[in-house]
């Protein structure tokens, strides 16, 4: 891996992370360019909030090192701290405090605060001002959490499945604040979900997670461009395979099912003997987190 | 009852055991039963110390021991006996508990026969419990019969005490209610009476006790309807709020008791309002308000003052009740002597809870220490070491503060504190808990989910040091000031090798997070 250049806002080296003799991630690399956007995909357990976690240095590695805008991330200094927004899974936190108290108490630490975006957002989705934070609804909880990782306007802000508590409305809302923070402000954005609907609104780039390591890393619409799937005789597939040297991604009993190619956007639809069909990003995520 | 009905029962009876087995919280468990079998030996031990001391020569020494020894293991056991059926009774409240979870109204509803299943397990758990009690006791006092009308009606009586909490307070007004009959002119003339009924018609009353127990016992397991949903709101809202109140979390209920719980965070929200409205306010100082009500410094001022005040008013109802009772002042005064010494592991509680408070806050912390300027690794672990230490001295001072004024009011009331020697028991718990303060330094990155045990540690350490305070100060004959310096001296050894310890372990916050 290239060392983190001015451009790069992230990067993970040979990260390893345990938890007793379950090894979550083992020698994770990986890295961001600024103002990427990426979703993060992995099947349940497959250790997606423990990188977040890594990354974010709430989480020491067993071994490996991670670096946030250049500095390892258990000495970041306060003005890294400040470009850094997080909305973590679970969105039932400092219930004790008001939605006013808890943004008045962030706002205490941050040099910067965009008040007008707390209030647009806080009028535009409806959040109680004044109401205890364990009395507001699932969806209110987690909207309230967006606003507070918003507020400072972050370069790089880490979302671990931020929509899971979101009806569509709050979601397309969600989606659309994101897109306007990347085009004003070319924030980094890693987010994990599960509704892959959303990444492909929102994402520019997917990683996939599996096995302790990031699978595969790609721009969204260069992967469903480049992948097919593939049906008919298992010889006869094979050897479409080969005359278009194409890459197997998944396999059913040795044969390709999924597969991927530069020119696999010109291959022709079908063959006499093979079929060939685009592929969805869901697909590719049952495919490559198998 | 036939056998298939005693394994369908089974999963209902046992998923308290598993529940704990689960969460590895079996310590507790360990513990009671370890203490079980430790206290009477070191009340043998302690017994025979003092008679062996008390007689001059060996042989006269030996002779004397193996006289009183033989009393002694009988009191040893009848020690045992007690605490094993203060288990048993333990055990039964925890099931009770449990049965009442598992009677939900969906389940209720939907499930065939699972109100009858848990009526059932409920009174296969009490005839148990109370078959074992009255066996414990009976075996040791005798009076079988007597024992199985006082422990089975007891038993029901504690069942419905875990389904309506308020019933506990019976508990807190009992020995004033006793007192108040025992002096009453009919008092004796109604004891008498019992008596007399009891002699003359023994098998009735039982008969009477444990129909009316078992009456009652069934009425506790609800099947379904409009009734049992709110009852089961009620009880879940009741959950909620405990769990909020160990959050230190400012109260979801409404009504008089949300307002009584409001009062005792008050004090926190006014900091919080006075620190985030001054610009000079240190970082630390909003962290440690970030990290809840029940880890701040405001808990353990509310609890030393809610405390006082309470007891303050308890002394003006003692005094003005002492126009219209007379015994009342004097009794009055008594139980103040007591709470000097019982009251401070109360107000101390704040500050011993902070493993709980930071373990149940740990996913707040993931925010707070990536905000900017919160300290980071070490420095982070010392300074909420310093914070933490604040807080407990705190509360140990209020406890010291609050211990004098009970024993003023004891003495204003004309009870000598001194002649009960509880000055002494008063004295040896404000130095025992001295070492605790160690306990607020740990590697709090790796500290687990409390258990019930791991909040007793510092109890127990508290009581040590006690011990061996009233021993080498009573037996040892050491001047106080050289027991108060070695304790002081052992502290500061202890807290500096905690202290070392800490500052080599990862960052303090988010706690947990490595356990």
């Amino acid at each position: 891996m290239s060392s983190p250049t001015n451009d790069t806002c992230l990067t993970l080296q040979g990260l390893d992370v345990a938890f007793g003799a379950q090894r979550v991630l083992q020698g994770l690399d990986w890295s961001l360019p600024t103002g990427q956007v990426v979703g993060l995909l992995g099947r349940n357990g497959a250790g997606k909030t423990t990188l977040i976690e890594a990354l974010l240095g709430l989480r020491e590695p067993d071994a490996g090192t991670a670096l946030l805008f250049g500095q390892p991330v258990a000495q970041l200094s306060d003005a890294a701290r400040a470009r850094i927004g997080y909305v973590p899974q679970r969105s039932d936190l400092f219930e004790w405090l008001t939605a006013d108290q808890l943004l008045a108490y962030f706002r205490s630490f941050y040099p910067r605060w965009n008040t007008a975006k707390v209030d647009g957002l806080m009028s535009r989705w409806d959040i109680a001002r004044d109401k205890p934070i364990s009395k507001l609804s699932g969806g209110q909880q987690q909207r309230l959490s967006i606003v507070r990782a918003l507020a400072h306007d972050p370069e790089l802000l880490v979302l671990d499945e931020p929509v899971a508590s979101l009806d569509p409305a709050g979601r397309r809302d969600f989606l659309s604040e994101l897109v306007e923070q990347v085009v004003d402000r070319r924030t980094t954005i890693v987010f994990s979900t599960h509704i892959l609907s959303d990444l492909e609104r929102v994402a520019l780039d997917v990683a996939f997670l599996t096995g302790g390591r990031i699978a595969l890393h790609a721009p969204l619409d260069e992967l469903l461009e480049s992948s097919v799937r593939l049906g008919g005789v298992p010889a006869d597939i094979r050897r479409f395979v080969d005359e278009h040297q194409l890459q197997a991604v998944s396999r059913a009993a040795g044969v390709p099912v999924i597969a991927r190619g530069r020119d696999a956007a010109s291959l022709p639809r079908a063959t006499s003997t093979v079929s060939v069909d685009p592929v969805t990003l869901e697909d590719l995520f049952l495919a490559l987190t198998a | 009852m036939n056998s298939s009905l005693l394994s369908s029962l089974q999963p209902m009876l046992a998923a308290p055991w598993h529940q704990r087995r689960n969460t590895g919280s079996m310590g507790t468990l360990v513990f009671v039963v370890g203490l079980m079998l430790i206290a009477p030996l070191a009340l043998l031990g302690m017994a025979l110390h003092a008679t062996i001391g008390a007689r001059d020569g060996l042989a006269g020494a030996v002779m004397d021991a193996s006289v009183a020894t033989t009393h002694l293991l009988a009191s040893a056991a009848n020690v045992s006996v007690c605490i094993a059926a203060l288990l048993v009774l333990g055990w039964w409240a925890l099931l009770v508990s449990n049965l009442l979870d598992q009677n939900r109204p969906v389940l209720a509803s939907l499930v065939p026969q699972h109100p009858a299943r848990l009526r059932a397990a409920l009174f296969v758990a009490w005839a148990g419990s109370t078959a074992a009690i009255v066996g414990l006791l009976s075996s040791r006092f005798g009076a079988p019969r007597a024992c199985l009308v006082i422990t089975a009606p007891a038993l029901v009586f504690l069942a419905v005490s875990v389904r309506w909490p308020l019933l506990w307070l019976g508990g807190v007004f009992a020995p004033l209610m006793v007192k108040g009959a025992m002096e009453w002119d009919g008092g004796s003339d109604l004891v008498e009476r019992v008596a007399a009924q009891w002699s003359a018609q023994p098998r009735s009353i039982t008969v009477t006790a444990l129909a009316a127990s078992i009456v009652l016992l069934a009425a506790l397991i609800q099947s379904g309807g409009r009734q049992h949903v709110a009852s089961d709101a009620a009880r879940r809202t009741r959950i909620e709020r405990f769990r909020m109140q160990a959050r230190g979390a400012k109260p979801v209920a409404a009504g008089r008791a949300g307002l009584f719980e409001n009062l005792l965070v008050r004090p926190y929200y006014a900091w919080l309002r006075r620190a985030l409205a001054r610009p000079g306010t240190s970082v630390v100082e909003r962290l440690m308000l970030g990290l809840g009500p029940g880890v701040h410094w405001t808990a353990s001022l509310t609890a030393v003052v809610g405390t006082a005040a309470a007891v303050v008013v308890a002394f003006a109802l003692v005094d003005a009740g002492g126009l219209f009772f007379h015994w009342l002042p004097e009794f009055g005064g008594h139980v103040f002597v007591g709470a000097a010494v019982g009251l401070v592991p109360g107000v101390l509680s704040p500050a011993l809870q902070v493993q709980a408070r930071l373990h149940q806050t740990r996913r707040e912390q993931d925010l707070l220490v990536l905000l900017p300027g919160v300290p980071r690794g070490a420095a982070l672990s010392r300074r909420l070491g310093w914070q933490l230490t604040g807080h407990y001295v705190l509360a140990w001072a209020g406890g010291c503060l609050l211990m004098q004024l009970c024993l003023a009011l004891a003495r204003s009331l004309g009870v000598n504190d001194a002649a009960h020697g509880m000055l002494d028991l008063a004295r040896w718990t404000v130095v025992g808990m001295l070492p605790v303060v160690a306990f607020q330094w740990r590697a709090w990155a790796r500290a687990k989910a409390p258990s019930g045990l791991g909040g007793l540690v510092p109890l127990v350490v508290c009581g040590i040091v006690m011990l061996v305070t009233a021993m080498t100060t009573k037996i040892g004959d050491w001047p106080e000031s050289t027991v108060v310096g070695t304790v002081l001296a052992v502290t500061l050894a202890w807290g500096v090798l905690r202290w070392r310890r800490m500052a080599g372990e990862p960052a303090a916050l988010p706690a947990s997070r490595l356990a």
